[in-house]
């Protein structure tokens, strides 16, 4: 797929484990994890709002696309 | 985790399809025994009735006499499909039909099997997965398979038995009649394991959606 999630380069960058962003943001580590790891086929607006306000950061420095 | 509540209508035909199956293997049993002795013993006194998928062309005038009327219609029976008594059928002629029907009965059987793998599936809350479709699939091959099978034995029974047989009043017709619900049937089955394929994907698309 065209669209890359950067999650665990967004999570390196703030110094914060997958295990915290999911007690932080109350998204089970199963689904954190295909989010992280490519899997994922859609995300909410919802689960990508609590991302980057815990992460405090922007949609696009989560995903990016690369034709 | 939630626990999966089974619909009524689920429950039935499970029950409905695991009492019937059981039974059906009993009667596939005892039935392939009787037809499998043709093969090992000369049945002299076999008397074996076969239907006739061909029209029969007769004219037999008659009366109907319904209560609604008040006169008695005169009526003509112009055509009509039957069945055939072979009064002490030949052995030879036993073992082509035993053939027949254990080919059928095996047939009937496998689908039986595959729909209560699929019920079973749909009982323990199994809807869309891969192996559903299969199933559903196979049904519908075998249904297309009965067809062919229907439409071989229909002419077999014509060139084989209904252009060789003579009576006075009635005469076969060359209308040999297949049954193509069995094809309507294979056909509504495979549309119905591609909308379960389409679920398969929807499910998945689902779970994931983080």
């Amino acid at each position: 797929m065209a669209i890359i999630v950067n999650l665990d380069v967004m999570l390196a960058r703030r110094k914060m484990s997958l295990t915290e962003l999911s007690n932080t943001v109350g998204i089970t580590m199963a689904n954190l994890s295909i989010l992280k790891v490519g899997k994922a086929k859609a995300i909410r607006f919802s689960t990508l709002e609590l991302i980057c306000d815990t992460l405090d950061c922007q949609p696009g420095d989560i995903l990016e696309f690369k034709p | 985790m939630e626990k999966f509540k089974k619909p009524l209508s689920i429950k039935v035909i499970y029950w409905i399809t695991v009492v019937t199956f059981w039974m059906s293997v009993a009667v596939t049993i005892l039935a392939l025994s009787v037809v499998g002795a043709l093969f090992f013993f000369d049945l002299n006194d076999l008397q074996l009735h076969v239907g006739i998928p061909v029209s029969v062309n007769v004219i037999e005038k008659g009366t109907l006499d319904l209560n609604i009327l008040s006169n008695i219609t005169s009526v003509e029976l112009t055509g009509m499909t039957g069945r055939v008594h072979f009064i002490d059928t030949p052995p030879e002629v036993g073992r082509i039909y035993a053939l027949f029907i254990i080919l059928i009965v095996l047939l009937l059987l496998y689908i039986f099997l595959t729909f209560k793998r699929f019920i079973t599936n749909v009982y323990n809350g199994i809807y869309f997965d891969m192996k559903n479709i299969s199933l559903l699939k196979r049904i519908s091959y075998t249904l297309v398979v009965i067809w062919i099978f229907s439409v071989f034995y229909a002419y077999f029974q014509y060139y084989f038995l209904a252009i060789n047989m003579n009576f006075d009043t009635v005469k076969f017709t060359s209308d040999v009649q297949t049954s193509p619900e069995y094809l309507l049937v294979a056909l509504f089955i495979w549309v119905l394991s591609h909308i379960f394929m389409k679920g398969c994907e929807l499910l998945e698309e689902n779970q994931l959606t983080v």
